[in-house]
């Protein structure tokens, strides 16, 4: 049983003014995987991709070693798939919307969807345009959660979300993913919480992939060094250093620790080099970067 | 599929009685006028008005994601928005003729006609809406008008030939085209995204403005005057083909429709809201917005006297612009405190008014003074109602309703 959660292989979609891909991307079974990129780095587009909301131009996607589009259905009765763009309005209320969806999935768990309704406070009897944009994106987490999907993914689960409500719903994806060997597919810019819960990380920008890997091996990966040199020319076309600013012969830069060790850039004329850990968030601004 | 279905009825059975009971009523009174039975295409497009608020809030980015494939999906909206329709009207129709006109002969021919005529009707509006909310904002939405005003003419015509001919090698081909494309319709709405939004802010947002210089309305008015001449052409296309003999309340009927064309405004309410514009400014630029849609559509009938001499005067094409244009402004008005909900009820209200009174009392026989200062007057009721609308907090809310735009 050690078939990944989603593979997703030469992926490419072509836009007017974007195109994604091709990309290849790997979720591991059981764990918390964050996809992150800058706006319309083809975050979404390829989560809905994996959902079958749209046609892949090329490549393959597999869910649970499942064809997307050709097992379709079958995907989607393990996938479950929340994101703000949609809305509930249709419905009026969230209890209305609940019991349409639930007629759908026989592992419906009303105890569970109960319980996370009271602790994420959403109120299913209030009416949709009554509730808080926050309340909508967590009604959404819920109808994903509560019948158990092997593999959930969600769009920017913590849009909206106040810092307590962001740190309730990835508690859940957590509690989720460890009881129940689940999968979780998280697309977000709340950088330090996903930095705290998610095992794995995927970052895509212009349409690529620009480093995957688990979230502890890429935050020990990128360091900040600070050194003096007095060539910066040697240091600014070096692949895998991110200037991040100088001042005559004082230099700041990312480091990527697999190209570069200490000894290699002191090789090339930097001196006092002294190094700091990096935050996923700084590792990502500095990435981000044009 | 079932489940949908049983789920979408639920939601909206109300909304299908009292558009079934208004029509049955209006049906039945103008039959009772006609010494014949009638053949209303245009009014199958009401039934499909439950799916559309259904849309454009926002359900199918629900029912994408529930354990159903894409083609079972495309089924159901197609039962939506040409079965469902398509019976409802045959059952209008009885309703109309054999409770409330059982005099009138109604032979299965007109039958046919009818349900053909309807299958195709609904087929061409499945067929259009089947395209990205974009497209349908700008050409698409033109030739969605085109075809209703095609239903329209091919009302006129039940047993010409030549409409028969029309139905079945373009209407059902269309039609079946609809069936195929239903399912995108589902891919095309499914992410619920504002596909619009760079074109509205374009037309929206002037190319150029500084902080002192307030934004210049021309970009916004060229559009929408763009885009009823794209009408008016496709229009006058139809008027030829079909060898229609218009007459001045089906031109005013058109008229309201083309109000349709000044919805993509409301879903980008919240960001021309966010313009350095006064509210009375923003006011006067919403309520000129159905008179520049309906201007080109109207010069095309006041050009119309030359090849067809006697059926029009300048003046009074001018009159009808203005009454139609100050009809219109209502529901643009309602729309801006309810959303396009309010918008898309307070039209439907409108124009089943007009068509229980249009036949009574013809436009042509009411003085071209009296359109003008009818249209003026509701003009004037529009920009109270957009104006209040607008000091509403509510029209500063999100609408996700732009994807109907």
């Amino acid at each position: 049983m050690n078939q990944n959660a989603v593979e997703i292989r030469a992926l490419e979609k072509h836009f007017p003014r974007f195109k994604l891909g091709p990309l290849d991307l790997t979720v591991p079974q059981g764990v918390i995987y964050g996809l992150i990129g800058p706006n319309g780095a083809g975050k979404t587009t390829t989560l809905d991709l994996i959902f079958g909301l749209g046609d892949p131009d090329a490549g393959a996607i597999k869910v649970l070693g499942l064809d997307h589009r050709r097992d379709e259905v079958a995907v989607k009765r393990q996938a479950a798939y929340a994101s703000p763009d949609a809305s509930f309005r249709a419905w009026g209320t969230g209890r209305k919307l609940i019991r349409f969806v639930s007629g759908f999935y026989p592992a419906w768990d009303e105890a569970y969807c109960e319980k996370l309704l009271a602790e994420l406070h959403v109120n299913p009897d209030e009416k949709i345009t009554a509730l808080s944009s926050g309340s909508r994106v967590k009604l959404g987490v819920i109808i994903a959660l509560a019948w158990h999907p092997k593999v959930v993914v969600l769009d920017e689960p913590a849009a909206g979300l106040d810092a307590i409500s962001k740190q309730q719903v990835f508690a859940e994806l957590l509690a989720a993913v460890q009881d129940e060997e689940r999968t979780v597919i998280v697309s977000s810019h709340a950088l330090t919480d996903l930095e705290r819960f998610a095992d794995h990380i995927g970052m895509i920008k212009n349409g690529q992939l620009l480093l995957e890997g688990p979230t502890c091996r890429i935050v020990e990966r990128f360091k900040l060094l600070d050194f003096v040199s007095e060539d910066g020319a040697a240091f600014v076309s070096a692949d895998g250093v991110f200037i991040q600013r100088h001042e005559r012969n004082q230099w700041q830069a990312m480091v990527d620790t697999e190209r570069h060790t200490m000894e290699s850039l002191a090789s090339r004329g930097a001196r006092q080099i002294s190094a700091t850990p990096m935050t996923l968030e700084d590792i990502f601004v500095a990435l981000g970067k044009d | 599929m079932k489940l949908l279905l049983i789920d979408f009825l639920r939601r909206w059975w109300g909304l299908y009685l009292t558009i079934f009971l208004i029509l049955s009523l209006v049906e039945a009174i103008e039959m009772s006028f006609q010494p014949h039975a009638r053949a209303e295409f245009l009014v199958v497009g009401f039934f499909t008005f439950p799916l559309w608020f259904d849309l454009a809030r926002g359900s199918v980015g629900v029912t994408t994601t529930l354990p159903v494939s894409r083609k079972t999906l495309g089924l159901y909206y197609f039962v939506l928005t040409v079965c469902v329709p398509v019976i409802l009207l045959m059952l209008v129709t009885a309703v109309a003729t054999q409770v409330f006109n059982a005099a009138i002969v109604f032979s299965w021919t007109d039958f046919v006609f009818v349900a053909l005529g309807a299958l195709v009707a609904a087929g061409t509006y499945s067929l259009l809406g089947s395209f990205r909310p974009a497209e349908m904002a700008g050409f698409a939405n033109m030739i969605w008008y085109a075809a209703l005003f095609g239903s329209i003419a091919l009302e006129t015509s039940c047993h010409d030939p030549w409409a028969w001919l029309g139905l079945i090698f373009l209407g059902l081909p269309a039609t079946a085209w609809a069936f195929v494309r239903s399912e995108k319709l589902i891919v095309g709405r499914a992410r619920n995204r504002p596909d619009s939004t760079p074109k509205a802010r374009k037309a929206i947002l002037p190319a150029r403005h500084s902080a002192v210089r307030p934004p210049s309305p021309i970009p916004f008015f060229a559009d929408r005057i763009r885009t009823g001449f794209v009408a008016a052409v496709i229009l006058a296309v139809v008027i030829v083909f079909c060898k229609w003999k218009a007459n001045q309340n089906l031109i005013f009927g058109m008229g309201m429709f083309l109000f349709v064309g000044s919805f993509p405004i409301w879903g980008g309410l919240r960001l021309i809201r966010t313009l350095p514009l006064s509210t009375n400014h923003l006011a006067l630029w919403l309520l000129l917005t159905p008179l520049c849609i309906l201007a080109p559509v109207f010069l095309v009938f006041a050009v119309l006297p030359v090849f067809a001499p006697g059926d029009f005067s300048p003046a009074r094409v001018a009159s009808l612009l203005i009454l139609a244009a100050g009809t219109g402004s209502l529901p643009n008005g309602f729309s801006v405190r309810f959303g396009l909900a309010g918008g898309y009820a307070s039209m439907t209200l409108l124009l089943l008014s007009f068509v229980a009174v249009a036949n009574e009392v013809p436009i042509a026989s009411i003085p071209a003074i009296v359109g003008w200062l009818l249209g003026l007057a509701l003009y004037c009721v529009g920009f109270f109602l957009m104006r209040r609308g607008l000091c509403c907090s509510d029209s500063y809310q999100a609408r996700k309703d732009t994807v109907f735009s």
